[in-house]
């Protein structure tokens, strides 16, 4: 009895000062064969600004969560990030990009956990999965990673139910790189409607891609219809960005300062 | 030098692809253009029925249904105070039914059709008709080759389930194969890839594969009894579903609710432990959910699927066999349910916090709105 009364105690005072110190993070996840922000090739500076951006007063967190091996992995990690960060008192405000939306969406839609999620910020959200992780294209532009292969729309569109984002709002970007793109010519050839050469955008708007014949061929992501609580921001047709130029466009422009592209 | 590398191969690359990306959307759109609907019955007692699998084919929505979503969906977008609170007038598990084409057909798969690597003017879809199996479930699986646009003969050069070997044969413009992998190896759940190779002429051969979630008998972590009961809680319609649990764990099961007039009405979700000691899971449609709705009923519940969430383990979802019947609700008038917004602790914390957040200017992603977001479709 005397042992228990002495945990309370310790677990009380350890407690209060973070409820007292309540603080906003600005968490950022990156995308596939990623472990964090700023790292994987789809991650480096040659490819990709990783600047996280800043707001006065509120610091921004690079995402600790595994993206290389399964989307179980990187789900139980982003948990428990979102534990770290968006409990007792402290709110986030999470940017994804790319498979960064597939992951925060699945957790929110596995776990009824009440974190405090101000919305999430997605920049190209592969919620829907990619056409490209059929063949070899991911692994070629990302270094290579055993998930690559397996963020397709046949096995994310049924695996949770993005339409439960445990009551948080997603806004999000997406990009289309239109016909004269070169480096990205190919592989935008695979992908169904405008894409950014490497996500859809029935994937990056959040796309059911329902219905009797429009399927997933979206062309403008504000009129396609979507999941609940995912709404576009920026342009209905996606901003002439590539997959790597848009990473920090949400950011950019949400206020987090840098080089907006 | 590794990105001058692969400018320089995507550019060779590109003119074998040109005319590729020309057909593509031509050729999406044909596929694509092909949808069955489906008419359930209506009764006005609480009734149980077993019918049709209904969870792998499309239901077609009538556009006034889907407009209705924009209600849920608004673009432009909102600042998040205003996002927040329209979003969390419903619970975050049980809110309107109307565009979800993913819910309403919850089993489909989503390949389309693409265009053979080595030759543009040549399209394949391999696909089938559901995106998970269970037990014994048999997964239609098929490839459809065309060559401007007129279907052709094939030959298959090899055809495999994960390392099951399979055989595709001829019926009309497809090749088809009944997928049944409850005599394969396998004791647990487990993501099986589909894939065929296929020669369409002068030895120019091309590699299509989809995957799909299994879950063998032994590894089905619980499952629906059939039976059902009711009860109005608190000015919700709460559906209790008889269940048979083999497996404790964390759960998810969603279920679908239907007007009398076949409208969708309403969907929800299931979000906890359930262990052998349960017996039935609570299936909550929100009372303000069917008040906004305004749809007649009896209601009918369809849909029914659920799985058994497993942390860190791949796959992490352990499939219930679907329950493909019907149970039908008594009649209730609408002032039978509340049309009070979902209101809880968490809901004012959050409230809470957004408002001072917008006092300080700061991350408010609608504050950077582009005009080309002033788009048809506003709210009812």
């Amino acid at each position: 009895m005397h042992s228990r009364s002495l945990v309370a105690i310790v677990i009380a005072l350890s407690l209060a000062p973070v409820a007292a110190e309540a603080a906003t993070y600005n968490l950022h996840v990156s995308g596939v064969c990623s472990y964090n922000w700023s790292d994987s090739l789809g991650s480096q500076d040659w490819f990709t600004d990783d600047n996280m951006g800043f707001w006065s007063g509120e610091t921004s967190v690079s995402a600790s969560v595994n993206q290389t091996s399964s989307m179980s992995t990187a789900v139980a990690d982003l948990k428990a990030r979102l534990d770290t960060y968006c409990l007792n008192g402290n709110l986030c405000y999470i940017y994804a990009w790319s498979n960064g939306g597939a992951v925060i969406s699945k957790v929110l839609a596995t776990y009824d956990t009440a974190w405090n999620i101000g919305y999430i910020y997605t920049s190209a959200n592969n919620e829907g999965g990619s056409e490209l992780a059929g063949g070899k294209w991911l692994s070629e532009f990302l270094a290579g990673c055993s998930l690559a292969s397996a963020v397709k729309p046949g096995n994310f569109r049924t695996a949770w139910n993005h339409n439960d984002t445990n009551g948080k709002v997603f806004y999000q970007v997406g990009g289309d790189i239109g016909p004269s793109w070169a480096l990205w010519y190919v592989t935008s050839g695979l992908l169904p409607g405008d894409d950014d050469g490497i996500v859809a955008l029935h994937s990056a708007g959040g796309a059911t891609c329902g219905g009797s014949s429009s399927g997933c061929s979206v062309t403008n992501m504000c009129s396609a219809a979507r999941w609940s609580n995912h709404s576009i921001v920026g342009t209905c047709a996606g901003y002439s960005l590539d997959h790597a130029a848009i990473k920090r466009k949400a950011i950019c422009n949400d206020g987090g300062g840098g080089n907006c592209p | 030098m590794r990105r001058i590398l692969i400018v320089c191969g995507l550019t060779a690359a590109v003119i074998l692809l040109v005319l590729a990306l020309r057909q593509r959307d031509s050729s999406a759109r044909a596929a694509n253009a092909r949808a069955v609907g489906t008419s359930p019955a209506v009764a006005a007692e609480p009734t149980t029925q077993r019918g049709p699998h209904s969870l792998g084919t499309n239901v077609a929505v009538a556009p006034s249904t889907l407009d209705r979503e924009y209600g849920e969906t608004r673009a432009p977008a909102e600042d998040p105070l205003t996002a927040y609170k329209r979003i969390n007038q419903y619970p975050p598990t049980s809110r309107p039914l109307s565009i979800h084409h993913d819910l309403v057909t919850p089993n489909r798969r989503y390949e389309s059709p693409q265009h053979a690597a080595k030759d543009s003017d040549v399209t394949f879809w391999f696909s089938g008709d559901k995106g998970t199996i269970v037990g014994d479930d048999v997964l239609h699986a098929f490839l459809e080759v065309r060559r401007d646009g007129e279907p052709i003969d094939v030959r298959i050069v090899s055809a495999t389930a994960d390392k099951l070997p399979l055989t595709f044969t001829k019926n009309g413009e497809r090749y088809v194969n009944e997928l049944r992998l409850a005599d394969a190896q396998y004791d647990t759940s487990a993501t099986v890839n589909v894939r065929v190779e296929f020669d369409y002429g002068g030895g120019m051969t091309q590699e299509a594969s989809f995957p799909v979630l299994y879950t063998p008998k032994a590894g089905v972590p619980a499952r629906f009894t059939g039976t059902f009961r009711e009860a109005i809680v608190n000015g919700s319609l709460v559906i209790y579903a008889g269940i048979e649990v083999k497996k404790e764990g964390w759960y998810l099961i969603d279920a679908n609710l239907w007007a009398g007039d076949d409208a969708p009405v309403a969907w929800t979700r299931y979000k906890g432990n359930l262990g052998p000691s349960n017996t039935e899971v609570p299936l909550e449609f929100f009372g303000k959910v069917l008040v906004d709705a305004k749809s007649p009923a009896p209601y009918q519940v369809r849909q029914l699927r659920g799985a058994r969430h497993v942390e860190n383990k791949d796959p992490d979802l352990e499939n219930m066999p679907f329950f493909d019947g019907t149970y039908t609700t008594r009649t209730y008038p609408l002032s039978t349910f509340s049309p009070a917004e979902w209101d809880s602790e968490h809901k004012r914390e959050m409230i809470r916090l957004l408002s001072e957040q917008q006092q300080t200017g700061r991350h408010n992603p609608a504050s950077g709105g582009d005009p080309a977001l002033a788009e048809p479709h506003g709210l009812p």
